[in-house]
C-alpha cells in the first residue's frame, strides 16, 4: 500500500477521501476528466447526476473494482489499488447497494453478527486453543447488534430471515450491518428510492446518528431535494467532471 | 447379506459425504474431485505400508496430509474459477488423478492394483475380522460426526454459508475468503484420507476402478438427495446409497447389469432431485 | 513424421469441429453446459450399430447403411426432443444458474449411457473394420475410411458455412447474448432453441457415427469428446465459430504431438489437463471470477 509523505498526511488529517487528476473511460466514451475531491471526515455528501453520467462507476472506482485511467484515489491516506477488495474492506469502506446485499438464509441478527470485522470465532485455530474467547465474543457482539437494532427499530425482527424483510428493511438492515462493520466511509447507492416515508425517516435518523458516531457518508441519490436537505456537501456530475453544488 | 461389512462401507461414506458436505453444502463449492482424494489416501496408504512397514496409525496422519497439500489445487481453482467452472475444473481434476492411478504402473501396479495390503496392527494385535474393522470405523466414523456437529452454530460455519450465499457481500464485509476456502477444502481433503485409508487395509486389495468419476458422482448424489448443509442429510444420503445396491442384489440381474441400473438411479435422481426437491430430503439449502 | 501427425492432427480436427460447433450452438442458446452431448455421440454409434445389424439380414449392404444412418438420426433427433422437453426447457422457465443446468445434464449423462451398458454392457463397439488404402504418397495414407472421414466432415462443415450465414444462427446468437431482448424482437426463442438442440445434436450424431466406422468406440468415450469440445469453445471463444475450429486443431495438434513425448495412454489425461489450463489461465474473460461487479 502506497501512502503520503507524513506532511501531506498532516494536511490530509480531515479529509477522509482524496481523489486526484481522475479520469475514467470506457468504450470509448469518457466519464470523468481530471477529476479532483475531496471528502472531509463526519460528513454527509450527496452525488447527482443524469443515468449514465457514472455514479456507480464512480463508487467502483473508490472500491477498487475499477481502475481509473489516471489519477489516484486515497483513503484516509491509503491508496486505493485496483482489485484490493479484501484489503479496502478492511481499511473501512463500506458499500450498500440499490438491490440491498443481505444474507436471505440467515436471520437479522445473523447477519449482523458476521458484518463485525473482529471475530475470533471466524478462526478455525480459535476453536482448539481459544474457545472461551469464542463465546465472550458472541455474547458482546450480539449486546452490540442488539443496540444497533434498536436504533433503526428493527429489534422486532431479529430472528426473522433476512429474505423475508421488505425492501426498506434490506436496506437498514444493510446500513446497520456497515454500522456494525465499523465502516469509516459508507457508499450508498440510491439508499432512499422504492421506500415509503416511514422508512425514509428511520433511515435519515439513521444516516444522522452514522455522522454522530463520526463516519463519512456519500450518496448518490435522485431524490434531490431530499438529498439537499439532509446533506452537509453536495456534488454533481456534469461534463465528466464533479462539482460542489450549493 | 454380510450385515457388518455395509455397516463398515457405510462407515466409509459417511465420512466421505460428511467431508464433502463442508466444501459442498456449507460453503457452496460443488467439488467431483471426492473420489480422487478418496483414491490418493487409499493408494499412498497402502504403498507405504506395504513399502515401508510403518504402523498404519502413522501412515494415516501421512495420507492426511498428502490429501492436504493436492487440495491445495482445488483451493487454487475456487479462487480462480466461477462457479460452473469450478465444477468443471473437478470433474477434469478428478479423471486426471484416475488416470494417473490406472496408467501409472511403476507405482500403483496399473490395472491391476495393489494386492496383499498389510492388516492394520495395535499394541502386537493384528486386526482380521470384519467386525475389528467395523468397530475400528464405527470410532472414526464418530469422531468425525463429533467435530461436525460441535461446529454447527459456530461463526465459523455461519460465514461459510455467507460466502455460498453471497461471495460478493461477504467480501466487502473484510472478510478473507481465500483463507475460508482454503480451511474448508482442506479439512475436507484430509477427513476423505481416513475412509481412503481404511478402505484399503480393510479390503486387502485396491485398484483404480473404484476410484472414478461415477464415484465421485455417487458422492455428490448422496449429498444431493440427503440434503446438504446440516450433518443429519449427508448421513441419510450415504445409508440410502450404500443400501441401494444390496436391495438391487434382491432382484434376478446380472452384477454388471446391476451396476447399470444403480448408475441409471443416480442419474435419474440428480436429474429429479435438482428439479423438484433442491433442498434433498432433508437438508437447508439449495444450490442457487 | 511430423506430416504424419499433422494429417492425423487434421483429420481429428475435422471431427471434434463438428462436436464442437454443436456443442458451441447448443451453449449459445440455452446457457446449459450440455454434457449430455456425450450420449448423443454414442447413441448415434450404438443406434446405427443396431439398426445396420437389424437391416442387414433383410436389405443389401448398402441400402442396410443408408436407412441405419437415418434412422441413427431420426433416433437422435427424438432423444435430444426428450432432453429438451423433459429436462432443459422446466429449468429454463423456472429461471435457473447454470450449476443447476450442469447437475441436470450430468444427469441426464449418465441415465442415458447407462440404459445403453445396460443391454450391450462396457464393451466396445465398432461398425467397420475396413483398412483399405485408398490414397498413399511418401508421407502418409489415406484408409478408406479416413476418406470417408474427411469427405462427410469436409460436406458437413460447408452445410455448417451455409447455415451460419442464416436468420437462424442470427437468431441463436441473439438468444445467447440477451434473451429478454431478443423475445420482444419477436425472435421466438422455444424454436430457436429447438433449432439449435437439433442441429447441435445432428452434428455431434454425424461425428459420431464417422468415429464408429473408423474404430471401436466404448460407451464412455462420450464425456472425453464433450470437455475436448468444450475445451475448443472456451480456447476459440463461444461467439466464433471460426474460432472454435482452429481451436480444435490446437487441441489436435497438442494431443498428437505428446504422443511422441508420453505413450498414448496419456492422450485422454493430456486434453483434461489443457482443459484445467485453459480455465485457468487462457479465457476470454467469462470466465474469472474476477469480472465486472455488476455481472457477479
Amino acid at each position: 500500500m502506497d501512502y503520503l509523505e507524513n506532511s501531506d498526511f498532516n494536511k490530509m488529517k480531515n479529509e477522509i477521501l482524496k481523489i486526484e487528476n481522475l479520469s475514467k473511460s470506457f468504450n470509448g466514451l469518457t466519464l470523468f476528466t481530471n477529476v479532483n475531491l475531496t471528502l472531509a471526515d463526519g460528513t454527509i455528501n450527496s452525488l447527482f447526476g443524469s443515468n449514465g453520467s457514472g455514479k456507480t462507476t464512480f463508487f467502483n472506482l473508490i472500491t477498487g473494482y475499477e481502475k481509473p485511467n489516471e489519477g489516484k484515489i486515497f483513503f484516509n491516506g491509503m491508496k486505493i489499488k485496483y482489485r484490493d477488495e479484501f484489503h479496502i474492506a478492511q481499511a473501512g469502506i463500506g458499500r450498500m447497494w440499490q438491490d440491498p446485499m443481505i444474507f436471505p438464509n440467515h436471520t437479522v441478527l445473523q447477519n449482523l453478527l458476521v458484518s463485525s470485522k473482529y471475530n475470533p470465532g471466524e478462526s478455525f485455530c480459535n476453536y482448539f486453543f481459544n474457545r472461551n474467547s469464542i463465546k465472550l465474543k458472541e455474547i458482546e457482539l450480539k449486546e452490540k447488534a442488539i443496540s444497533i437494532l434498536s436504533k433503526f427499530k428493527l429489534t422486532f425482527k431479529k430472528n426473522h430471515l433476512a429474505g423475508s424483510l421488505s425492501l426498506g428493511e434490506k436496506k437498514l438492515l444493510s446500513i446497520s450491518m456497515l454500522l456494525m462493520n465499523d465502516a469509516q466511509l459508507l457508499l450508498l447507492d440510491e439508499p432512499f428510492s422504492n421506500v415509503n416515508s416511514n422508512t425514509i425517516e428511520r433511515m435519515s435518523e439513521s444516516l444522522y446518528e452514522v455522522k454522530n458516531n463520526g463516519k463519512t457518508i456519500i450518496m448518490v441519490e435522485h431524490k434531490i431535494k431530499f438529498a439537499q436537505a439532509i446533506s452537509d456537501v453536495c456534488f454533481n456530475i456534469q461534463n465528466q467532471k464533479i462539482e460542489k453544488v450549493n | 447379506m454380510n450385515w457388518l461389512h455395509i455397516i463398515f462401507v457405510c462407515e466409509i461414506y459417511i465420512i466421505l459425504t460428511l467431508s464433502a458436505n463442508l466444501v459442498s453444502g456449507y460453503t457452496g463449492l460443488l467439488s467431483f474431485a471426492n473420489a480422487a482424494f478418496y483414491g490418493i489416501s487409499a493408494y499412498l496408504t497402502a504403498l507405504i505400508m506395504k513399502n515401508y512397514g510403518l504402523n498404519y496409525f502413522f501412515v494415516l496422519p501421512i495420507a492426511m496430509f498428502f490429501n492436504v497439500v493436492v487440495s491445495l489445487l482445488i483451493t487454487y481453482f475456487s479462487t480462480k474459477l466461477k462457479n460452473l467452472y469450478f465444477i468443471i475444473a473437478t470433474i477434469a481434476f478428478q479423471i486426471i488423478i484416475f488416470s494417473v492411478l490406472y496408467n501409472w504402473e511403476n507405482v500403483t501396479g496399473g490395472s491391476d492394483g495393489i494386492p496383499d495390503i498389510p492388516k492394520i496392527e495395535i499394541l502386537g494385535n493384528t486386526l482380521n475380522s470384519t467386525l475389528d474393522y467395523t468397530i475400528l470405523g464405527g470410532i472414526f466414523m464418530v469422531l468425525v460426526m463429533a467435530f461436525f456437529l460441535s461446529f454447527r452454530k459456530t461463526p465459523f460455519i455461519r460465514l461459510l454459508e455467507c460466502i455460498r450465499d453471497h461471495e460478493l457481500e461477504t467480501i466487502s464485509l473484510g472478510k478473507n475468503i481465500i483463507y475460508y476456502k482454503f480451511v474448508c477444502i482442506s479439512i475436507s481433503s484430509a477427513f476423505m484420507a481416513i475412509s481412503g485409508s481404511l478402505y484399503a487395509v480393510y479390503n486387502n486389495f485396491i485398484d483404480a476402478k473404484s476410484f472414478t468419476l461415477d464415484e465421485s458422482i455417487l458422492i455428490v448424489s448422496m449429498i444431493l438427495i440427503g440434503g446438504t448443509g446440516n450433518v443429519i442429510g449427508p448421513i441419510f444420503g450415504a445409508v440410502f446409497f450404500v443400501l441401494l445396491p444390496e436391495i438391487i442384489r434382491l432382484f434376478p440381474i446380472e452384477t454388471s447389469q446391476g451396476a447399470s441400473i444403480q448408475m441409471i438411479i443416480y442419474g435419474l435422481i440428480m436429474i429429479l432431485v435438482v428439479r423438484f426437491r433442491p433442498n434433498g430430503l432433508f437438508g437447508k439449502f439449495r444450490f442457487q | 513424421m511430423i506430416i504424419e501427425i499433422f494429417y492425423n492432427s487434421i483429420l481429428s480436427a475435422l471431427l471434434l469441429s463438428l462436436v464442437a460447433i454443436g456443442f458451441n450452438l447448443i451453449f449459445n442458446a440455452t446457457k446449459v453446459f450440455h454434457l449430455a452431448h456425450g450420449a448423443i455421440y454414442i447413441y448415434a454409434v450404438y443406434g446405427l450399430f443396431y439398426f445396420n445389424f437389424l437391416l442387414v439380414q433383410w436389405l443389401l449392404p448398402v441400402m442396410a447403411a443408408i436407412i441405419s444412418i437415418l434412422l441413427s438420426l431420426i433416433l437422435i433427433v427424438g432423444v435430444i426432443l426428450l432432453i429438451e422437453i423433459l429436462v432443459y426447457r422446466p429449468l429454463y422457465l423456472k429461471g435457473t444458474n447454470p450449476t443447476i443446468s450442469l447437475i441436470s445434464s450430468l444427469g441426464v449423462y449418465i441415465l442415458l449411457i447407462n440404459i445403453i451398458t445396460f443391454f450391450y454392457g462396457n464393451e466396445s463397439v465398432s461398425i467397420n473394420n475396413n483398412f483399405n488404402i485408398v490414397f498413399s504418397n511418401q508421407w502418409f495414407k489415406i484408409t478408406e475410411s479416413e476418406f470417408v472421414q474427411l469427405i462427410v466432415c469436409g460436406v458437413t462443415l460447408i452445410g455448417v458455412f451455409l447455415f451460419s450465414k442464416s436468420i437462424y444462427y442470427v437468431r441463436i446468437r441473439a438468444i445467447g447474448d440477451n434473451y429478454a431482448v431478443a423475445a420482444k424482437f419477436g425472435i421466438n426463442i422455444q424454436k430457436t432453441r429447438l433449432i439449435a438442440l437439433v442441429a447441435g445434436s445432428l452434428l455431434v450424431g454425424i461425428a459420431g457415427m464417422i468415429k464408429g466406422y473408423n474404430v471401436a468406440i466404448d460407451p464412455h468415450s462420450g464425456m472425453t469428446v464433450t470437455l475436448a469440445a468444450a475445451v475448443a469453445v472456451i480456447i476459440g471463444g463461444e461467439g466464433s465459430l471460426k474460432g472454435t475450429i482452429l481451436a480444435c486443431l490446437v487441441i489436435a495438434l497438442i494431443e498428437n504431438f505428446s504422443i511422441l513425448i508420453f505413450s498414448s495412454q496419456w492422450k485422454d489425461t493430456i486434453t483434461y489437463i489443457l482443459l484445467i489450463l485453459v480455465l485457468l489461465f487462457y479465457h476470454k474473460g467469462l470466465i474469472s471470477i474476477n469480472q465486472r461487479i455488476e455481472t457477479r
